[in-house]
């Protein structure tokens, strides 16, 4: 069998099966001679990169700030802070420790804010001397370290005095929702106190207590907190376009100031498409009138993420008026459509 | 210089020598991941295996007892149609090890560990064969360095704990390779051990499908010369062990599988069999989400500088310093073994005399070489799923390990030369180098512990760098595991949780293991429970958001943290009274 599998096989290589000697060196790698002077020690470079990557990662986890430190920022930020102030942290990733070491300082409105034009101060607890991308451009004004939190106080240079935030009103008497399907015109009844139900990963944004219902079950108006391309929650008014027809949410009496501005997107998995590369739906249309006259449009269209948009109602400023939201879409489909917006 | 004949006994020893220091390595490995696992939450893959080896373990316990209709296709469906997506071999051992030392030797406590069990023995033997390798090739310096730089490596010792396939893919992989290696010595012994480790590799995990790939290449190049000189004279002659791959590695793979054994390759009616079933899962796999410098990659073309980039911040650096060290030196001799570049310097004389026959032609240098780029080539492809982190690349470790190991072997050498006769033990230079050498992986490895997954080298500045930059934060939901004692602390009486990306079956587990309160219920939406956790991946982050809408709170009582990181966020629903 061994002389037939002989036969068959390509052969023997030439080979030393004894394992080398633990002080040889390895083949390449050995010079013929010890080397002299000061160079033949260079080679202790690598033990030094282990003592320097040794260091590096106790240097690490000593920069960890502790509990202590979050609890001292949370003390002292509850004593300086005004009414309206923003409480925040940077890096973004450490939003989950804000949460909960902030959680008396930080409402849902200012944890999933459309963006921070609207205030005027921020109280940035920060680590590793990262930035937050909502504060680019704002002043600081003081900085006080504990421990390895650093909190700032961050000055807005132009912060908007918003008049009516229109996700603060989604609710009668303040708003009415209608869906038109042509010449067909049906008012949305109103229904608060629902169970909010379902969720889990891939299952969307989640509707609310409070909502109008219109149709299918995603077919409602209603405030819901969105994810968007940025993976960030966005507080927004629910909207999903349907096919051939326009959702319409009004506002009534709405003080007007100089400007209305908002932003609008579409739920992540719903925007970015499917994992094949299907585009999920097309472009949506946000439409906004003021007594019924346009003042603005702007179009969604996928990987725009959270848009903003901002429309001039000088003319209208300073009086109150009926304030309409149209949304449609040419294609409807899994268009989970969210806006927000104010007046400043 | 004794010219004496060692006894038998000094013989024997010297033989075992090896295997004794392997072993040594291996049961060492095994007890301190033993040690550990309890620590160690049960990832959402292992809740399937759970449940897929109990099954199995059933079947095997009437096979026991002589069932009469065991192995009919109505007992065989029943037991073996879990999970038949991966290959049986594992979660057969899994099951068995339940079987035998939890429940009918009572030799093993806790659940969890008895199917834990094979896995981690697998990882202690994967470093057995790359101390052999390493060994065998080269020497002991680098065989024991090759097996602590592996065993290591943070995310190895992480996966090294569970009952999944991917440590014990990457030993069989290391496995088949150095009986492959031997074989080339000639000989059926080794040619045949090669085509039954190849079949074992085929029945633990599908990345086996990529080693015949590797030998074939391995051949061609390093015996281009004669293959060209054989096909002149019309011969075209294989390596045995080739041959024992592509017979013994079939019958391995369909024996010890039994779903495999009716339908294999068509049903009665003419329609595709369970090969192409199971090919044809892996082949059209979902992509997943997996975020990579700030981005979530959910389908093509995903980044080529994935698997090179996790490698970078994830295996320790001065692991990966010494193994281009270790290549560097080897270079020229990879070049040299490539005998297939003979074909083309034979034409040119002037490129001739820049090639000397190597003195062992094995292609030992390229075996090391290909054994660590082959696992890593379909990431090559922007089209491949980068989901598995870097597991799904393991078996490119033990090559790169043995790379460091000569690295390793080469700094201790210029260490000796320098020291020579100054020093009064000629070991202890060496020894001592080892051991400042080993420190930064060993304490990062035990750093990394229980968030092994959250764990990133110095290069990238730790686990908070990694946040900065974007990096995966964890994922299959194993980390509820480190929220137990809050759980046993605070929640009330019967509380429900809603478990976000940990399955029930791994609840389960941490239940049945005695380590969570067993009042305490998993719940399914995010509004159904008391408690509701997130474990935070950038893709998750809109469970994030549905809670908040849910409680109608974004605030969070408890946050999991690793390095000051967000692991598992805990919500809790405000109780109205």
């Amino acid at each position: 069998m061994v002389a037939l599998a002989a036969q068959f096989d390509y052969g023997p290589r030439p080979v030393s099966t004894e394992p080398s000697e633990p002080s040889q060196a390895v083949e390449e790698g050995a010079p013929p001679d010890a080397p002299r002077g000061r160079g033949r020690w260079w080679f202790l470079a690598v033990p030094a990169v282990a003592l320097v990557e040794l260091f590096a990662e106790w240097v690490i986890e000593a920069r960890v700030p502790k509990p202590e430190h979050w609890r001292a920022a949370h003390d002292h930020i509850a004593r300086a802070r005004r009414e309206g102030d923003l409480v925040a942290s940077a890096p973004i990733w450490t939003d989950p420790l804000a949460r909960m070491y902030f959680r008396d300082l930080i409402a849902m409105r200012d944890a999933a804010r459309p963006d921070a034009t609207r205030y005027a101060r921020a109280w940035v607890a920060t680590i590793r001397g990262r930035e937050h991308p909502d504060f680019r451009g704002w002043r600081e004004e003081r900085a006080t370290s504990f421990g390895r939190v650093n909190v700032r106080l961050l000055v807005n240079p132009a912060p908007a005095h918003v008049l009516y935030d229109f996700v603060d009103h989604v609710r009668p008497p303040d708003a009415t929702v209608e869906r038109l399907d042509g010449d067909n015109r049906r008012a949305c009844a109103f229904q608060g106190g629902n169970i909010v139900a379902g969720g889990g990963l891939g299952q969307g944004a989640l509707p609310g207590p409070e909502r109008y219902l219109c149709g299918e079950a995603w077919n409602y108006v209603g405030v819901t907190l969105i994810e968007d391309m940025e993976h960030r929650g966005r507080r927004c008014i629910w909207s999903h376009p349907v096919q051939g027809g326009v959702m319409v949410t009004t506002f009534e009496n709405v003080p007007v100031g100089r400007k209305l501005h908002g932003h609008h997107g579409i739920a992540y998995e719903a925007e970015r498409g499917d994992d094949f590369g299907n585009d999920l739906g097309g472009p949506v249309e946000l439409r906004v009138l003021v007594d019924g006259r346009p003042v603005g449009a702007s179009v969604h269209h996928d990987n725009e993420g959270w848009k903003g948009y901002e429309f001039d109602t000088a003319a209208y400023a300073g009086t109150s008026h009926r304030v309409s939201f149209e949304v449609r879409s040419e294609r409807a489909g899994m268009r989970h459509y969210c806006f927000e917006g104010d007046t400043r | 210089m004794s010219n004496e004949t060692p006894s038998r006994g000094a013989r024997l020893f010297a033989a075992l020598r090896p295997h004794l220091i392997g072993l040594t390595l291996c049961v060492v490995y095994v007890l301190i991941l033993m040690r550990t696992a309890r620590y160690l939450g049960f990832a959402r893959d292992e809740g399937f295996y759970f449940h897929a080896a109990r099954t199995y373990a059933g079947w095997f316990d009437a096979v026991l007892q002589h069932r009469p209709d065991v192995f009919t296709r109505p007992a065989v469906d029943a037991a073996w149609n879990v999970n038949h997506e991966h290959p049986s071999l594992m979660k057969s051992l899994f099951g068995l090890s339940w079987l035998f030392l939890h429940e009918k030797w009572h030799l093993i406590r806790q659940e969890s560990l008895a199917f834990r069990l094979p896995g981690m023995v697998m990882g202690g033997i994967g470093l057995w064969f790359t101390y052999l390798f390493g060994l065998r090739a080269w020497n002991h310096r680098v065989g024991l360095f090759a097996a602590l730089a592996l065993a290591l490596m943070p995310r190895v010792f992480y996966h090294a704990h569970l009952d999944c396939f991917d440590v014990p893919v990457m030993t069989m992989w290391v496995a088949v390779l150095y009986c492959y290696w031997r074989a080339t010595e000639g000989g059926l012994r080794w040619a045949i051990a090669t085509g039954l480790m190849w079949g074992l590799a085929l029945e633990t995990k599908h990345n086996a499908w990529f080693v015949p790939f590797l030998v074939v290449a391995h051949f061609l190049v390093t015996r281009g010369r004669e293959i060209f000189a054989d096909a002149k004279g019309a011969k075209f002659p294989l390596p045995l062990s080739l041959v024992a791959m592509a017979v013994l590695g079939p019958l391995v793979f369909v024996a010890l599988w039994p779903w495999m054994w009716f339908d294999l390759l068509h049903t009665a009616d003419g329609r595709p069999g369970r090969l192409s079933e199971y090919v044809g899962f892996h082949l059209n796999h979902a992509y997943y989400n997996m975020e990579f410098l700030g981005y979530n990659w959910f389908r093509p073309p995903f980044p080529r500088t994935y698997s090179w980039g996790m490698i970078l911040f994830t295996v320790p650096g001065i692991t990966l310093l010494l193994a281009v060290i270790g290549l560097a030196l080897q270079l020229r001799r990879a070049l040299r073994e490539a005998t297939l570049l003979d074909v083309i310097v034979d034409r040119v004389p002037a490129l001739a005399r820049l090639r000397t026959p190597v003195g062992d032609q094995r292609g030992t240098v390229l075996l090391v070489c290909m054994g660590f780029l082959v696992p890593l080539a379909p990431w090559f492809s922007s089209k491949t799923p980068i989901f598995g982190g870097t597991k799904h690349w393991f078996p490119a470790y033990p090559f790169l390990a043995i790379m460091a190991g000569l690295g390793f072997a080469w700094v201790a050498s210029k260490l000796e030369e320098n020291v020579r006769g100054k020093v009064r033990f000629a070991w202890l230079p060496a020894t001592a180098l080892g051991a400042v050498l080993v420190l930064p992986a060993l304490s990062q490895t035990a750093h990394s512990h229980p968030f092994g997954l959250s764990n990133y080298t110095p290069i990238v500045g730790g686990a908070p760098g990694a946040a900065d930059v974007g990096l995966n934060r964890q994922f299959w939901g194993f980390t509820t595991g480190s929220l137990v004692p809050w759980f046993n602390e605070h929640a009330p009486q019967g509380a429900g949780v809603y478990i976000h990306d940990t399955t029930y079956e791994s609840w389960d587990m941490l239940q049945r293991d005695g380590y969570l309160r067993e009042d305490l219920r998993p719940v399914w939406q995010v509004g159904e429970g008391r408690y509701a956790i997130v474990h935070h991946e950038l893709h998750m982050n809109e469970v994030d958001y549905q809670i908040w809408q849910a409680y109608q709170s974004p605030a969070t009582v408890e946050v999991l943290t690793y390095d000051g990181v967000p692991i598992v966020s805990v919500y809790e629903r405000a109780v109205t009274r």
